[in-house]
């Protein structure tokens, strides 16, 4: 299909512990067309993230995923180590849930850039990673002086938007945002939203948006998948699900929301 | 909105050595540095008053061993007045109080503290005679640590990320073996396996202080071997399992996420694993050094175990408590940097 950037089917997810295996994400399909933002709406434990991690190929055993990712033609769940880190962060990048906790707390900002840059785009003049820093950090509201920090001397929506410039680093086509904005106030958490949605026309990047907030996927989504228990239970444009939901726990979900 | 603004442009930490003074000053008070420093001072007190106690605690009356060394030496003197001259000499005939004032003396206000005379080596200085040995054996520490620290930390990250495989199973334990080895049991076994058995290297180089580098290396290859063997499961099973501990975290898993070369990701984790190793390192100090004595009496290399150990055997007291002076202040001052060193490395620690 033209404009299709993924294409998830029949997906299904078992988590192993202590040698039991429990299926947590069961038979999910769906597709996500260029320059769309798909959020993904579910209560915690719905599998809403792991979905995520899996189109990072992060199920690692004694985890295991079956069905198919296809990205440029090619099923993610099946590709072995080499070509699965030429697509990694090149082509699909993430922001991670707990986005505070994502940031190597011993080394500082610039260094995560230029690791990126690095290994990922071939940059390697000094002078010219710097440049591209600082234009990153601008892109999210941050001045310059950010990345001689540490982590922990920031606070907690400059690191957020810190995490999403280095998500935002290759211009890549799909980026799943898991939860972005969870540890954030209100004020700072739509300042972000905004910024990443500007950055996302900008690049016309693609969006994978998982969230357990039904106000920031109708500020960001364009298209939603509802989820429960594991599986997809409702999905569609987002007015047809604000507007007419059909699934019980859509529905209460969207009667939290004071019109 | 979070945007900081009114913050100072500044570059701090970022490696220069005007950096690290405004690193050190951001994350130390002053407050801090002198509660620190007054407590090295009581220890370094502790320590004086401890050296002194110990030779006097020791079995037979000091002034008499020297007596009946110089009686071996020349059996002509008269051996009441030899014993008024050392006592004399030594301030032995003090009650000890005032000997211990003398010592405080001499310790304290002389540079290089003086402990007068070897009983061995009569007209030399105790402090000369352990100065002399204490190169050789700061250059076996530093040499085998850096191996062995290196190396630990590689290891130990290279096992965390091989959890559950096969190899992970097979070297945890036989790591644990090692370490449970003490090490002047490894070095016999080292001995009678490559001296004794293989013929590969002789255990006895003979090699005195101030000899060419190149005879010293040679002299010092095979016991710097054993504790580097000795010290290298303790390190690495410490630095696998706190990497274990942080392979879990949110930033290794995004850092797989961004698929990083594997040698920029090793790095980034070697870096992360470098700070329970210098707790670790500096825990374990006390416990090495006694090792490398037993080690270098062992091999007989002229070091400080050597001189302390001889000197222990032949109630040479001026220069047993030049060597344990010497170590003692080694471990102070090396804790010391410890203390002041971890919050450079963790930047999140800061002392206030």
């Amino acid at each position: 299909m033209i404009g299709t950037v993924l294409q998830v089917e029949d997906l299904n997810i078992y988590y192993s512990t202590f040698g039991k295996s429990k299926r947590v994400v069961e038979d999910v399909s769906f597709t996500l067309k260029r320059g769309e933002i798909l959020g993904i709406i579910g209560e915690s434990g719905a599998g809403k993230s792991t979905i995520g991690k899996a189109i990072m190929g992060l199920i690692e055993p004694p985890d295991r995923a079956e069905g198919s990712i296809i990205f440029n033609g090619k099923n993610i769940l099946t590709m072995d180590r080499y070509l699965l880190d030429r697509i990694r962060w090149k082509k699909i990048s993430m922001i991670f849930q707990a986005s505070m906790n994502s940031l190597n707390p011993v080394q500082k900002i610039e260094d995560d850039f230029y690791s990126i840059f690095r290994d990922k785009m071939n940059i390697r003049d000094k002078r010219k990673m710097e440049k591209m820093t600082d234009e990153l950090l601008l892109s999210v509201s941050l001045p310059a002086y950010v990345k001689y920090r540490f982590p922990h001397e920031l606070s907690g929506g400059m690191r957020q938007r810190t995490v999403i410039a280095l998500a935002l680093t290759t211009s890549p086509d799909i980026v799943i945002a898991d939860e972005p904005t969870t540890a954030l106030d209100v004020i700072t958490e739509y300042f972000v939203l905004s910024i990443l949605k500007e950055r996302l026309r900008q690049s016309g990047s693609s969006m994978i948006f998982i969230t357990h907030d039904l106000m920031a996927i109708m500020y960001m989504a364009n298209r939603v998948l509802v989820m429960e228990k594991g599986r997809v239970v409702e999905s569609g444009a987002l007015e047809k699900i604000i507007n007419e939901p059909e699934n019980l726990y859509t529905k209460m979900l969207v009667s939290t929301i004071d019109r | 909105m979070a945007t900081a603004t009114g913050q100072p442009i500044t570059k701090h930490g970022s490696g220069a050595f005007s950096n690290l003074w405004s690193s050190i000053k951001q994350r130390y008070s002053a407050r801090y540095i002198t509660r620190r420093i007054i407590g090295t001072i009581l220890v370094y007190i502790t320590t004086l008053i401890i050296i002194f106690i110990i030779p006097h605690l020791m079995p037979g009356n000091i002034a008499y061993q020297f007596v009946s060394r110089l009686l071996a030496i020349n059996p002509t003197i008269s051996p009441a007045k030899a014993l008024s001259i050392v006592e004399a000499e030594y301030g032995l005939n003090h009650p000890l109080y005032v000997q211990f004032e003398i010592y405080l003396k001499n310790v304290l206000l002389t540079f290089p503290p003086n402990f007068g005379n070897s009983f061995e080596f009569i007209s030399t200085p105790a402090m000369r005679i352990v100065m002399r040995a204490l190169p050789f054996t700061l250059l076996l520490i530093v040499i085998s640590q850096v191996i062995a620290w290196g190396s630990s930390i590689y290891l130990g990250v290279k096992l965390a990320l091989r959890k559950n495989h096969l190899s992970d199973k097979v070297a945890v334990p036989s790591l644990y073996m090692l370490y449970s080895i003490p090490i002047f049991w490894l070095a016999l076994i080292f001995i009678l396996i490559f001296t004794i058995d293989l013929h590969l290297i002789s255990s006895s180089i003979s090699v005195s202080a101030g000899a060419p580098f190149g005879k010293v290396m040679y002299a010092l290859a095979f016991p710097i071997a054993i504790v580097v063997v000795s010290t290298v499961p303790n390190h690495v099973l410490i630095i696998r399992s706190a990497t274990v501990d942080f392979l879990k975290s949110d930033f290794v898993m995004a850092l797989k996420a961004q698929g990083l070369k594997s040698s920029t990701f090793t790095l980034k984790l070697m870096k992360n694993a470098l700070l329970p190793s210098i707790t670790q390192f500096f825990m374990q100090f006390g416990y090495l050094i006694g090792g490398i004595y037993v080690i270098e009496s062992l091999f007989s290399l002229p070091g400080m175990g050597t001189v302390i150990i001889t000197a222990a055997i032949e109630y040479d007291y001026p220069v047993l408590e030049a060597g344990l002076f010497v170590t003692s202040v080694v471990m102070i001052v090396s804790n010391l940097i410890a203390d002041l060193l971890y919050p450079l490395l963790d930047p999140r620690v800061s002392y206030m």
